[in-house]
Formats: structure tokens, sequence, C-alpha cells
């Protein structure tokens, strides 16, 4: 018991006991956890062993040894201390001279430059393919549907050359910049993330191309570009409707042409219940067949269903395939124009307004 | 579309754009002038000379060259019909010389009688009298009456020409097409008939109505070749020697090929690029071959023919009412204006404005039949190829 005494109440060089001076150190500098947990541990057997055998001098010499170690560490880091502002200055001045050693004005000035010289050379391939797109009407479509794309891949290129020549990052450092960013945005710019990832989706996942017949969310109308953020339809009263891409992708989307020139068109005609079905199908196959925007490659069909919820009528579906998908409204309307006629002319429509 | 083919688009659309920046910045007025002094010298061409390709039906099967192929098919629809029963088709191009084989053919059924139908036919007053003719049966009031024809003692072959102009793409238009269709089915056992049509007016009535399949013999005039469209202006520039003068436009190569030729062998040159260009204009087609000759000669002097190849006045964009229009016109042969405001459902007055636009622009040409106060209006055929690269490409037409 002697000695648990003497090691509890052991002071160190400074005059201090010792047990209570191990926390003073833990708590006041960052010494190594290792050296003070294995000194507790040491000290806890060595009370169970004192306890039983009070002749353990060996013991003690270990214990000496090692509060030693504890208070030089604590010299040197008290030294270092006394360095810390002076690094830090070192530091922040090597900080700056690298930093503007990488954002210096010419590299401003040169990315300024090559973003002005893409947008000016996707302007220009955009101007190319409606050219081509006029030119080769056949392959409208095709050709247009390679404008985002196109769009895509030159700025993608411009920026990766950008970034691999002006500031030529280690593997490393493009990784770490590139989780950094990402979480960045992913905070800062969440909804422009939404609609840049959107427009990617749209554009490889392509459920719809440019000169597509589109609706979405009730908006109808052909797509007219795909742009990273937005896509733009122009509706049939020729109002460009501007729809952010992440909205897009978790919208339902009906396509009526998909990718084709043509789309068909079903027209309606509402007759009275007793009409002569006959002649009624001959006048409206005759309106379609004869219409100047009919696609004639493919065929042309005349359906009848009979509706009795308000009062009775037929309804007459005529159904065809209109020669480009923009004349959509034109051949309904022509269709509509003919049959009209000459049902009047047949007196057709004169029972009608007798009901 | 293949390879060659959109090459030539690309290579079209990368001249036109070409063309018309250089005309924008460099065109001054000698090129006017030259335009004045070709009509001028065009001008002095004798009339005799032009008479020599005058499009006109060949009225012999000895005059009739590179169509022994057709021929020989429309002697066996004659043999096939008299087993089967079954009328024939011949589908040609706009001036392939339909009209010059059914004379030529005649040598095959003697007793042949050719309906040409020059003008629409409406209504089926106009057509009975038609058919009265070629059938002998002059009591004969309507198409029910000659659909119990008495019984000939010999067999009997009509030939009635231009079918296409039976309809009009109207409401009702088909009506007079579908009973005269019906009248040959009626009578085929004891008529061969043979119909022709032109293409655009087949493809047309092919896919809307399934016009086709009422015959079950087609013949589709083939393309002439080269060398016997060649050998027919041989023969026809027959007492004159022909000169070729360089083109306008000359290829890199044929430049080339000049500067180290001597005499002889330039107009050897000139002469292979000369009917290469007919070739391209004409593609096979004589009546457009012969307006090409017609509109290459340069200047006749002292029985020397000079011949600079003409080059077509691109057309440029037209727009979409005037597609439809030409396209109309196309599909019936020729139109009336009152024929054109039926069909394009549009005001009187829109459609003879468009049809004077294109007068003007001449891709029209306005023709007046016997009888006709009003003229009909058919595609000049100078222009046939380029108003069918824009009706293909524009209207997404399968047919070229």
């Amino acid at each position: 018991m002697k000695i648990f005494y003497k090691i509890l109440f052991f002071k160190n060089i400074e005059n201090k006991y010792y047990f209570l001076n191990l926390f003073k150190c833990k708590n006041f500098i960052n010494i190594n956890n290792k050296h003070f947990i294995f000194l507790l541990i040491f000290t806890c057997c060595s009370f169970q062993v004192l306890a039983q055998n009070d002749s353990l001098e060996l013991v003690i010499d270990s214990l000496k040894k090692e509060v030693k170690n504890v208070v030089n560490d604590t010299t040197n880091v008290a030294e270092k201390a006394e360095q810390v502002p002076g690094e830090v200055r070192d530091n922040l001045n090597d900080a700056l001279s690298k930093a503007t050693k990488i954002i210096s004005p010419a590299k401003i000035l040169t990315i300024i430059i090559a973003s002005i010289f893409v947008w000016l050379t996707t302007k220009g391939t955009n101007w190319m393919y409606r050219s081509l797109a006029d030119s080769f009407n056949r392959h409208r479509l095709r050709i247009l549907r390679l404008q985002p794309i196109t769009n895509v891949i030159l700025w993608v290129i411009t920026i990766y050359v950008l970034v691999m020549t002006l500031f030529n990052p280690t593997p490393e450092t493009l990784w770490a910049l590139m989780g950094s960013s990402a979480l960045a945005l992913g905070f800062a710019a969440q909804d422009i993330v939404k609609n840049i990832f959107g427009g990617l989706l749209i554009i490889f996942d392509r459920p719809f191309q440019v000169g597509d017949r589109i609706d979405i969310n009730g908006n109808y109308g052909e797509v007219v570009r795909i742009g990273i953020r937005n896509t733009d339809i122009n509706t049939s009263d020729d109002s460009i409707v501007t729809i952010p891409n992440s909205k897009i992708i978790s919208e339902h989307i009906s396509n009526a042409n998909s990718g084709a020139l043509d789309c068909m068109v079903v027209v309606d005609l509402w007759m009275p219940i007793g009409i002569d079905a006959e002649v009624v199908r001959k006048i409206a196959f005759e309106a379609a067949i004869t219409s100047r925007y009919l696609n004639i490659d493919k065929a042309v069909s005349v359906l009848f269903f009979d509706h009795f919820a308000n009062y009775p009528a037929t309804n007459v579906k005529i159904k065809a395939y209109v020669l480009d998908a923009r004349y959509e409204k034109g051949f309904a309307g022509d269709v509509t124009e003919a049959a009209k006629k000459a049902l009047s002319e047949a007196g057709i429509y004169q029972s009608v307004r007798q009901m | 579309m293949d390879i060659k083919n959109i090459f030539y688009r690309i290579k079209d659309f990368v001249l036109h754009y070409g063309k018309l920046s250089y005309d924008f910045l460099f065109t001054d007025e000698k090129e006017e002038k030259s335009v004045i002094e070709q009509v001028e010298e065009r001008a002095e061409i004798p009339e005799s000379y032009l008479q020599r390709f005058r499009l006109h039906p060949l009225q012999e099967a000895n005059q009739l060259q590179g169509r022994d192929e057709e021929l020989a098919m429309m002697q066996r629809a004659y043999e096939n019909w008299k087993i089967s029963r079954s009328p024939l088709l011949i589908v040609g191009e706009f001036g392939a010389g339909m009209t010059s084989l059914l004379n030529a053919g005649t040598h095959i059924y003697p007793h042949a009688k050719i309906l040409e139908n020059k003008s629409n036919i409406s209504t089926s007053d106009e057509l009975v009298t038609e058919l009265k003719k070629g059938l002998n049966y002059p009591e004969a009031r309507t198409l029910k009456d000659l659909n119990t024809l008495p019984k000939q003692d010999n067999e009997q072959v009509i030939i009635f020409e231009n079918i296409e102009r039976l309809f009009l793409r109207k409401i009702h238009g088909f009506n007079l097409l579908e009973d005269f269709l019906l009248l040959i089915h009626a009578t085929k056992k004891d008529i061969f008939w043979v119909a022709t049509i032109n293409q655009y007016s087949y493809y047309y009535l092919n896919q809307v109505i399934g016009f086709g399949s009422n015959f079950l013999s087609v013949i589709r005039l083939n393309p002439i070749k080269k060398e016997l469209i060649e050998e027919v202006i041989t023969e026809r520039n027959k007492g004159y020697e022909c000169v070729y003068l360089k083109p306008a436009t000359l290829s890199g190569t044929l430049a080339q090929q000049l500067k180290s030729a001597d005499a002889s062998n330039k107009q050897e040159l000139l002469k292979n690029d000369f009917f290469n260009k007919l070739h391209t204009f004409a593609g096979g087609n004589i009546s457009q071959a012969m307006l090409f000759w017609k509109r290459s000669v340069a200047y006749i002097k002292e029985k020397r023919v000079y011949v600079k190849a003409y080059e077509p006045k691109p057309i440029g964009q037209l727009s979409l009412e005037e597609l439809f229009v030409l396209e109309a016109i196309l599909q019936h042969t020729s139109l009336s204006n009152q024929e054109l405001y039926a069909i394009l459902r549009n005001s009187n007055k829109g459609s003879k404005l468009i049809l004077e636009k294109l007068m003007e622009n001449d891709l029209l040409y306005a023709k007046y039949y016997e009888g006709e106060f009003e003229p009909e209006y058919q595609i000049n055929l100078l222009h046939l190829n380029a108003v069918k690269a824009q009706i293909h490409a524009r209207l997404n037409r399968n047919i070229k």
C-alpha cells in the first residue's frame, strides 16, 4: 500500500502530483492517445498487482520513463505553438500566390473568348442544320435531331479542353473538384442542375426529338428546340411555350409522330343518328383522299360510332395521315370543310338543323 | 435515297448558297446583256431546222426506236387477253412517247380504235359520246347501254388514251372513272381494252382507290437508252454538221483534257460532255431530250449547227401553294382554272393568281383545245425534273 500511495502522490520534476497531471496533460495538449490509454491501463493493472505485492519496483521505473516522455512531448508542443502564426502567414502567402497562378486574367479572358466562340459556333451549326433541313425536307427530322447532340458535344469538348490546357489538374484534384462542385451545386443550384440533367436525359434517352409533335401537361405543339435547361414547343396558335426539362422528365408525354414526318389525324364529324351511312362514308372518304395535305401512301379509314348521352347522334371519325405533321391542323380543317360542304349538298346537315 | 443522290443534293445545296452569295456580291450588267444576246442568237435559227425537232407522236412502227421490249409486252398482253380476258394498262412519264408506242402497236392489232382524250371528260354524256365512236354503237345513250353491247363478229380492241382525264380530285370526282372501270369489266370478254395513264395519276389513283388492281397486265415505259437518244438526234440532224461549243460551266477534268487535246479530240470531248448533260437532263425521256437539243442550238451557219449545252435556270424554292397546284396538274396531265379551283378548294381568283405566277416563271404553259374557250395548263417539260424534285422532297411523295 505504501507503493500505491507513492504512485498516487508521486511528484514530477515540476513538483506536481503525477496522477493528477496526467489528465491535465491530456486535456491541455494533444498527446498521443495510445500513450495515454496505455498509461491508464498500465496504472490500473499496477494498482491491482501492487495490492497483492508491494515489492514491484520495476513498475515504478517504467512509469517514471513514461512520465518523462509525456513531459517531453508537452514541451515540444509548446515550442511549436510559438511558431504557428509565422507558419500560417507563410501558408497564406503560398496559397495566394498559387491561386493567382491558377486564375490569372489571361486565363479568364481565354475562357470568355472560347465561350463566345463556341456559342457562335453552336449558333452557326444550328443555322446550318435548319438550312439543311429546309433543303432536304424528307430528312428534316433526322437532321434536326442532331442539333442538340452537337451542341452538347461542342460544349463538353470545350470545357474539357479549357480545363486540361489552362489548369492541367491531376486526376485526384479533378475528382475532388467534381465532388466538391457537385456538392456545392446540389445545395446552391438544385433546379438548374435538375434541368441540365433532364436536358441530357431528353437528348440521349430521346422520348421525343426536334420536329416531333408532343403534348405535355396540355401544351400541344411542335418541339422546336431542346436546350440544356429548357425545351421550346411551338403551339398551334404559334406561341412558343418554354418548359423546364426537369418538369418534362417527370410528366407524361404524348408524342404524335415519334420521329416520323407524317402523323395520324382524326377528324370528327357529328351527324344525326338516322343518316345514310353509305353516302356519308363515301363523302367522308373522298374528303380525305382529295385533300392536298394527305399522305397518299397510307390508308384512310372511316368509322361510325353512335352516341345517346344527351341526344342521339352519330360520330363519324375519319382517320388519315397528313403528309407532314406541320400541316396537321390544315388537313383537319380542309377535310372538315370539304365534307361539310358535300354533306350540306347531300341534304344531311339540313336535317341536323331540323333536329 | 442512295449515296450518289445525297452527294448531288449536298453539292446542289452548296452550289445554290454559294451562287446566291456570289450573285449578291458580283453580278453586274454584263450577265443581263449576255441573256439578251442569247435570245437574239436563238432568233436566227431557221424554222425549217426547228421543225425537225417538233414534238409530235410518230405514226409508223419503223420510226419508233428503243421500244422493242414494250412492243413485245403489248403482244404478250394481247395473247394473254385471249385466255384471261384482262385489260392492259400502259403507264408512262409525260413526253415518254406513249402515243407513238400505241401507234406502233397498231401492227399487233390492226383493227384497234384509238380514243384520244386530250381535255378532261367530266360528265358521263361526254364519255358516252366518246365511246360511241370507238365501239361503233351510235344508239347508246348511257353507260348502261354500253354495258350490254351487241356482240360483234370480230374481236374488238379499244385503246383509251389518258384514262386520268376521267377523274377530278374532288368529292364525287371519281364517279366517272369508276363507271368506266365497271364498263371495262363488263365488256372485257369481247373487247381488249388498252388504257394509258401518266405515272403521277397512276401513283395517286393506285394509292387512294387501288386503281392498278383493275388491270392484270401493266406495262411501264422504261427510259430510252443514252445511245439511242444520241442516234435519234444525229438522225434528225442529217445534212448538218454539228459543232460543239464550250459549255458555260466546265468541269475541272474536262478543262484539263481540253487543254491538252487537238481540234478533233476537243470536239469528241465536248460532244461526250454534251450528251452526258443531255442524258442527265432528259433521263431517257425523248421529248425532254429534243427540247434540250433545241435549247442548246446556239446558231446555224452554212449547214453547220453550233451547239452549246443548255443550262436550265434554277426554279428556286416554290411556295407550298404553288407546289400543290403543280402536283394537281401533274396528277391530271392538264387542268383549267375552274378545275383547279374545284380541286384545291380555294377561291377562283386565288387559283388564277397562282397560275399566272407560275406561267410568268415559265413553269406552266396554257394550251387551248378545240372547242374550248378556257385554256388548260400544263407543266413545261423543261422544268419537269425540277418540279418533280421539289414535289418529292417537300410534299414527301414517293415518286420521282
